[in-house]
């Protein structure tokens, strides 16, 4: 099935985009396959994971840190990163008070502590100023973003801090990054989810509600969407034949999931006239070249 | 293997199922309700963000937040949407002193903005609403469906939480509203407080300040109330009236979630039910040998081959995914076969809810 609405250049000329869905289908599959395309097309390449265990397999053990790295030895362009709030909110401060003896004493404090821990939206709003920050530097950032809900609340925190704060450096910033979330030209949210009921029912409300918040969704890329082999005469015929009741089940469950794909397909059309299929996998830990089989796949359908 | 505790499940009065997104933690609450119905327990069943189906299955609609009929043939079954939208102005309304402070916190514009992002608010009102249900004493058996939670107790960590950011003391001392009315407050300042005010007020400005500190001291002013009800809320959760479910699915990641879960229930002594796991796919055994003698075409034939495959290598992938259970004595569970489509209407539960408790 040929996409006529995107492509990948349109997707990839972008700076900025955001990677988000329910958690477990795919976020992080999708953030790497779009990253590989990217880097193949000869894109400085940035992937931005917020929790990064969820690449062990790729990196084998190893923990990314808080400085960008290249991880695969043949996308020498594409580089990852691991960003999380602590890291992020030193480097911040310490750009704002320039001494670390101060910081240490001010923001090491346990009391200190306490309060950047409990401070809603803290974390968040330091996280997407590091990601801002970075944008200057690649020609494309990914962020694998949260599941949909702390998703959500990423992309706004700007918006929130930004009309709370109406003074100083952190209000003035925090309307930047604002204003680059909602560059259409710059940024764009991608949604993935995989043909399940509650899935598909939160991607279409998270991109109502991302679509009141005037921020730019893009492709809906639809994992775990496997083709199906049977007709429905096949399936008549083998039901009348006398194969044996175990296959008889099997074929009569596969031609429930086949119903199934149909339904959510339907379901998902009118927020997401433009789906793209994300080939089925056997197993969730897979390496680099179960990625560079799917980024093939992905490419060939918006290529 | 474990004694089966799940089969004393009735023993209980109160079963709460966790685990992570995407499990089937509605329709397993879902079920072990209905079952409990059956027995004749007059039972209600408190769920977070049922699925649509399942939803219109048990009557309930996204309006209402009030204890449903469900129509079951047999028992009486009641079902209940949790209102988790407003969870935190609920804590205020009932916490705060007076309808005046509450008012102040409710309009205070950094609480508006920020109330709903307080992690573990949302989990922390699902067991006051809990408590509250098991309070009226109007049903014989409970059955709570958490919100999804990955990696930890959220529920019983929101109240410690909170608590931690508006009780300390050497914060409310220093940003006590009244610091900011003149400049007598600043001499009593030691130096880190003084530092560390005089960095807030270049990145933010004061106003700032100031309306974080009235949030913080207002809030501060409803602790009593609210940790004296959080701890009720706690002794409920761990007495022998309760019991914990944890639900997975048959992929690694989910499993390891339920069994860090695991170990964090076994930490806090929380009285543990077993594990569920949900919709395995268990063809490992389907035998090509009919296929051989059949009359179909050769095409046809290919194809069903084609299908099985399938279901044999994602049977494969299920078992080991559940081996890490398997292999450790520890743990007690419970696998539930893949239905066919999925489960959303009451024939659905009730086929499930024998698998279950069987």
């Amino acid at each position: 099935m040929k996409s006529n609405l995107s492509n990948l250049q349109d997707l990839i000329a972008h700076q900025l985009l955001f990677v988000t869905g329910k958690g477990g289908v795919g976020k992080t599959t999708l953030s790497f396959v779009l990253g590989l395309l990217a880097a193949k097309q000869g894109k400085r390449v940035l992937i931005v994971e917020l929790n990064a265990s969820s690449l062990s397999v790729l990196v084998k053990g190893r923990k990314i840190g808080y400085q960008p790295e290249k991880i695969l030895s043949n996308y020498s362009n594409l580089h990852v990163i691991n960003v999380d709030p602590h890291s992020a909110f030193e480097e911040y401060i310490l750009m704002q008070i320039k001494f670390k003896s101060l910081y240490k004493a001010v923001f090491e404090n346990k009391f200190v502590r306490y309060f950047i821990d409990a401070t809603p939206g803290l974390a968040d709003l330091m996280c997407i100023g590091k990601i801002y920050s970075l944008v200057k530097e690649y020609d494309l950032v990914i962020v694998d973003a949260p599941a949909t809900g702390h998703g959500l609340a990423l992309l706004t925190i700007p918006h929130i801090v930004s009309s709370a704060v109406k003074v100083g450096p952190l209000g003035h910033e925090a309307q930047r990054i604002d204003e680059l979330l909602h560059d259409e030209q710059k940024t764009e949210i991608v949604l993935v989810t995989i043909p399940e009921d509650m899935p598909v029912t939160e991607t279409v409300e998270l991109a109502e509600k991302l679509k009141s918040q005037n921020l730019k969704v893009g492709p809906l890329f639809l994992n775990q969407a496997r083709e199906f082999v049977l007709t429905e005469n096949d399936e008549r015929l083998i039901q009348k034949s006398n194969l044996s009741e175990d296959l008889k089940g099997l074929v009569h469950l596969e031609s429930v999931r086949e119903d199934l794909l149909k339904y959510y397909r339907n379901i998902l059309k009118d927020t997401f006239p433009d789906q793209i299929n994300m080939p089925f996998m056997y197993s969730e830990n897979f390496g680099l070249a179960e990625l560079e089989m799917i980024a093939e796949d992905v490419g060939k359908q918006i290529g | 293997m474990l004694e089966n505790k799940l089969d004393n499940i009735f023993n209980k009065k109160i079963v709460i199922c966790c685990g992570s997104g995407g499990v089937g933690k509605t329709t397993t609450s879902a079920a072990i309700a209905l079952k409990a119905a059956e027995k004749g327990l007059k039972t209600i069943v408190l769920t977070i963000d049922p699925a649509k189906r399942l939803a219109t299955a048990m009557g309930l609609s996204s309006l209402s937040h009030a204890p449903k009929k469900v129509p079951t043939a047999n028992g009486s079954l009641y079902a209940m949407m949790l209102d988790t939208k407003r969870t935190f102005d609920r804590l205020i309304e009932r916490y705060a002193p007076s309808e005046k402070e509450a008012q102040a916190i409710l309009e205070n514009r950094l609480y508006k903005h920020m109330s709903n992002m307080i992690a573990g608010s949302q989990e922390y009102m699902a067991m006051e609403r809990l408590h509250e249900i098991y309070e009226e004493g109007k049903y014989d058996f409970i059955v709570l469906d958490t919100p999804p939670t990955r990696h930890a107790l959220d529920f019983l960590e929101a109240p410690r939480r909170m608590v931690n950011m508006t009780q300390n003391s050497l914060l409310k001392w220093f940003l006590t509203p009244g610091i900011f009315a003149g400049k007598v407050g600043w001499g009593l300042l030691h130096k880190g407080a003084e530092k560390i005010l005089s960095v807030l007020d270049r990145l933010a400005g004061l106003s700032f300040l100031h309306e974080l500190a009235e949030m913080i001291s207002l809030m501060g002013n409803m602790l009593a109330g609210f940790q004296k009800r959080a701890q009720s809320v706690n002794d409920l959760l761990h007495s022998e009236m309760c019991g914990f479910v944890l639900i997975a699915s048959p992929s690694e990641v989910s499993i390891e979630d339920a069994r860090f879960f695991y170990e964090k229930i076994n930490e806090e002594k929380l009285p543990f039910l077993g594990f569920v796991v949900n919709r395995i796919h268990q063809f490992s055994n389907v035998s090509l040998e009919s296929l051989k003698t059949s009359s179909l075409d050769s095409e046809v034939k290919e194809k069903v081959k084609q299908v099985v495959q399938h279901y044999k290598k994602l049977s494969l992938r299920d078992e080991s995914a559940i081996q890490g259970l398997k292999k450790s004595k520890k743990y007690f569970f419970k696998t539930i076969p893949l239905l066919a489509g999925e489960v959303h209407d009451l024939v659905g539960l009730e086929k499930m809810g024998s698998l279950l408790l069987s």
